[in-house]
């Protein structure tokens, strides 16, 4: 019974010209369930094993039939559209895996680590001094997509002359976004006695999510704010960035 | 038997949802940078690291003789209202077309000619120095490159630069092979009686070295 029945199934799927090998295949179990269901039923009334296949097999209709209809189930256009589309999704998920842009996720980190993290956490120092007093400033600038960051102003005194060191951080708007090194090394600084503002001795470290620097400024004893100037690209910015004294040498000696 | 239409919606369900998932990967790999599809991202690239600002492409992609860009490199020439950015853009297969270097031009300030030059230099040629810039002084007829060898702010000779008028900006955009010559660069703008009506040295620039 079973070889009348395979027999069957392969010369309907013989008209499936255009469906896969899996499709075929489960297109001949389908239809071989179906037939020794009804072909037991039939047995379970009383027919005999060989005369309940030939009749399963006559209701099921001509082979010829129910393959060239089953055919049309299958158009080559969506298997050709569905392979192409398997072919390109492979490709793009190993540029994902062999591109060096992989990076872009740890760079995500440095720009969330940048934007959320306390201040105390960057180890940022300036010729072995280490800034603590914390403050957060930020700034938008628009033309990069950049937020910098003022999170750091501190007061030193070195050989009788007072310097204000202030850290910052610059980080794109979008997490996987472009830090501007070039933007953040463009921030200037009101020195005292000049009448421009310009750009600073200091130190710095960076990557493609956030970059880091520190600016150190002359001041004058008990100044109460360093301006801060960005002004490029028709962008004009000024931030006043407060000086805490308390505790400062003058006031220890 | 079950439906016949079960396997017809398979299949194109399937297709659909590989395009879907072709289209949320493509997308994902641009917006997260991972890969420069097209030479824009290059530009983009450029606008986010020099803060200027979106651009629009002023000369488009091009190669350069005397350089001889090196595999896919190509040069363009981006503006807006208050920037000029001379773009190299160079392709790679692991992460598409990306920002090799390039030179920004600040035009934000009130001055009849704003120029910034890019001094190119290649493993197998010698400095290609670009110049560029945009006129905004209306009597202003053309612009010269004006070279000082000595550096004794005495201009040596002159270099006519093509002055082309686009829609809404006036600029210049020439190349000039160098043999590693040192000289320090001026903008000469002449009104159309041939009278030297402005000059000014050009500090805006960069250089760089492609390899």
């Amino acid at each position: 019974m079973k070889d009348k029945l395979n027999v069957f199934c392969d010369e309907v799927c013989s008209y499936l010209k255009h469906a896969t090998p899996e499709e075929k295949k489960e297109v001949a179990q389908e239809l071989h369930d179906h037939l020794e269901d009804h072909t037991q039923a039939l047995i379970d009334i009383g027919r005999s094993e060989a005369e309940a296949c030939t009749a399963a097999l006559e209701a099921m209709g001509d082979a010829g039939d129910i393959g060239r209809e089953l055919n049309k189930q299958f158009p080559l256009l969506w298997l050709l559209l569905s392979r192409a589309f398997g072919i390109l999704c492979g490709i793009l998920v190993l540029f994902l895996i062999i591109s060096p842009s992989w990076l872009s996720i740890s760079h995500g980190f440095n720009n969330l680590q940048a934007r959320f993290a306390s201040p105390g956490s960057f180890d940022l120092q300036l010729d072995g001094h280490k800034l603590e007093n914390y403050i957060d400033i930020r700034v938008e600038i628009p033309t990069a997509n950049d937020i910098v960051r003022f999170y750091a102003a501190d007061t030193v005194e070195n050989d009788g002359r007072y310097y204000a060191q202030i850290a910052s951080v610059c980080y794109d708007k979008w997490p996987f976004g472009m830090a501007s090194d070039n933007v953040h090394s463009h921030i200037k600084y009101y020195e005292l006695g000049k009448d421009e503002p310009r750009f600073s001795h200091g130190g710095g470290k960076g990557n493609y999510g956030a970059s880091y620097k520190i600016a150190q400024i002359e001041v004058e004893y008990g100044q109460e704010y360093v301006m801060a100037v960005y002004d490029r690209f028709g962008l004009s910015l000024q931030i006043e960035i407060p000086l805490n004294w308390e505790g400062s040498y003058e006031e220890q000696n | 038997m079950k439906s016949k239409t079960k396997y017809f919606r398979t299949r194109r369900l399937k297709a659909i949802r590989r395009g879907i998932a072709v289209i949320l990967l493509f997308f994902f790999l641009v917006f997260c940078h991972y890969y420069g599809f097209f030479p824009s991202s290059a530009l983009r690239e450029a606008e986010e690291h020099f803060g200027t600002g979106k651009t629009e492409i002023l000369v488009p992609y091009h190669n350069n003789a005397d350089l001889k860009f090196t595999g896919l490199g190509r040069a363009c020439l981006s503006e807006n209202e208050n920037a000029m950015i001379h773009n190299y853009a160079k392709f790679n297969v692991l992460i598409g077309w990306y920002r090799a270097v390039s030179a920004a031009l600040d035009c934000s300030a009130e001055l009849p000619v704003h120029a910034g030059w890019h001094s190119i230099s290649g493993s197998e040629s010698g400095n290609v120095d670009f110049y560029f810039g945009q006129v905004d002084e209306g009597s202003i007829a053309s612009v010269a490159l004006g070279r000082d060898f000595d550096g004794n702010g005495v201009i040596d000779d002159t270099v006519a630069l093509r002055l082309t008028e686009s829609e809404d900006i006036r600029y210049f955009y020439d190349s000039l092979y160098d043999n590693n010559e040192y000289y320090i660069p001026y903008i000469l703008a002449y009104d159309s009686a041939g009278g030297l009506i402005y000059q000014a040295r050009v500090e805006q620039g960069a250089s760089s070295y492609i390899g």
